[in-house]
């Protein structure tokens, strides 16, 4: 068993939305980026995974077993976009009721974790900042000491001091190579800073699975006049969009590109450019 | 089951609406002093509504924080999650009959008055308000969500004015006296029926899907 995550053929089906056969996998010991827009279908995978919707018809297998085995979740840690604890609990309540739950829950840990994020133990929780509950809700789903971490928009409305904090932490925590994270958001910077694999969804359809560091280093965005793009054969981009004066295209690979069309500027591309011609490509836009 | 458990008898007691507590003392204060000898009973079954009433409330928060998210994350089954609820509404029933036996001995010393039927008649009402209560409002909340069980929980005090009325204005516990005990025990068996089957119900409320 080579993966944590194993899906295949997902679907499920909405009113006005629907998963169509997404299939996707999150291998041990790597971080695994999910990215598209809001309402791409991100969150809906991450309920079907954690169980918490049924699915219309595909597999889900969490650490090779199916996931709607309750023991499964014994070893999964979550964080939401925002603080699911009450108010009025201080951390040592929190911790109570965790160490209620799970049976590998982790006092030492977690107030090791505490203290070094500088986390106020005497006070309640509605009296922290975003940042200081988010880090909260980081710590929890890691005290009990799981082996897949799910982030959905985990580090969304975070400053940028505390998103780097946060995101140290995951490093720390994907040193064992049977760990791994799926990490969900539409912050593609974070992605970027900490993903071994990108996978983008768009409209309910896994859009493309790659290794981060082929989609940084070999893709490019050429920029050029509509005259020159005319020169340019199909198969050497993957998308255009035409603006006004110009026409912008991603290519797989940049340094084939150059090579083939000598007078062409071909900039990186970050995982942003790729997602936006993806989500937007081949429409019209404005200069 | 055990870290829930404390989840929900903590919130109990934290999120305690201090404009309920107050409405509810000034309630019992004006019933001990003019119920005469029954001002043990009705403080008593004034202490078990809002007991009842503040179980429900304690969802306001759970809904607040979107705990509900969360809690289906975590390795429990629904069993679990809504047994646990149902165990920390029978810690609050200690409760309730704590206050009832309180509540009975300031009104016996107050009106000089020790009668053992009204003793038992407090202590079961303190018992089976609570039950009968959530027990009602935990399968509104599992089905159709807080608001609901709000709302009912309004409509259960109307029967309880009855109560009230019928011990002022009727003939009293005297009329009922020979039946009284039966009455209580009957009372009981219902109330540990209905809640039983309240957390069936629930539990199927609570495992719904989308």
């Amino acid at each position: 068993m080579d993966n944590n995550i194993l899906v295949q053929n997902l679907c499920k089906q909405f009113e006005d939305f629907s998963l169509d056969n997404v299939s996707f996998k999150v291998p041990k010991g790597r971080i695994v980026g999910f990215i598209g827009e809001n309402g791409a279908g991100k969150s809906t995978t991450i309920n079907l995974i954690l169980n918490e919707l049924n699915k219309d018809s595909g597999q889900i297998q969490v650490f090779g077993i199916d996931h709607t085995i309750p023991t499964v979740k014994e070893n999964i840690g979550v964080v939401f976009d925002e603080c699911n604890f009450h108010d009025v609990f201080t951390t040592a309540d929190i911790e109570k009721i965790l160490k209620g739950v799970y049976k590998t829950w982790d006092s030492g840990l977690f107030s090791q974790y505490l203290k070094k994020f500088k986390i106020p133990t005497k006070k309640t929780i509605g009296t922290f900042s975003k940042g200081m509950k988010m880090k909260l809700s980081i710590i929890c789903a890691m005290a009990h000491r799981p082996k897949l971490l799910i982030l959905d928009e985990a580090t969304t409305g975070l400053d940028p001091v505390v998103r780097d904090e946060v995101l140290d932490l995951f490093w720390e925590f994907i040193q064992d190579e049977d760990c791994s994270i799926f990490f969900s958001s539409h912050i593609t910077s974070d992605i970027q800073k900490i993903a071994d694999y990108v996978i983008l969804i768009h409209r309910g359809k896994i859009i493309f699975e790659e290794q981060k560091d082929n989609l940084v280093y070999n893709y490019g965005v050429s920029k050029c006049r509509k005259e020159k793009f005319a020169q340019f054969s199909a198969d050497d981009y993957i998308i255009h969009r035409t603006t006004n004066m110009s026409v912008e295209c991603l290519v797989r690979d940049k340094e084939v590109f150059k090579k083939k069309y000598k007078n062409i500027i071909v900039d990186n591309a970050t995982l942003e450019d790729i997602m936006l011609f993806y989500v937007k490509g081949g429409t019209s836009c404005e200069d | 089951m055990r870290g829930l458990i404390y989840k929900d008898t903590s919130i109990f007691f934290k999120s305690i609406d201090k404009k309920l507590i107050l409405i509810a003392v000034v309630a019992i204060v004006l019933l001990i002093f003019n119920a005469g000898i029954y001002a043990g009973l009705f403080a008593s079954v004034m202490f078990a509504m809002t007991i009842g009433m503040q179980n429900i409330m304690s969802f306001a928060s759970d809904e607040k924080a979107s705990w509900k998210k969360y809690q289906l994350a975590m390795p429990i089954s629904s069993f679990t999650v809504v047994a646990s609820k149902y165990v920390s509404v029978l810690y609050t029933v200690a409760i309730s009959i704590l206050g009832s036996i309180a509540f009975n001995g300031l009104s016996s010393v107050i009106f000089q008055n020790f009668d053992m039927l009204i003793w038992l008649f407090s202590i079961v009402a303190a018992f089976i308000i609570p039950l009968i209560w959530t027990g009602i409002c935990l399968p509104l909340t599992y089905w159709f969500g807080f608001r609901s069980a709000q709302t009912m929980g309004l409509i259960v005090v109307i029967p309880m004015f009855y109560f009230v009325k019928y011990f002022e204005d009727g003939p009293g516990i005297s009329a009922m006296l020979n039946s009284a005990y039966s009455y209580m025990i009957v009372a009981a068996i219902v109330a540990v029926i209905i809640f039983g089957i309240s957390l069936v119900v629930s539990t199927i409320g609570y495992s719904q899907k989308n």
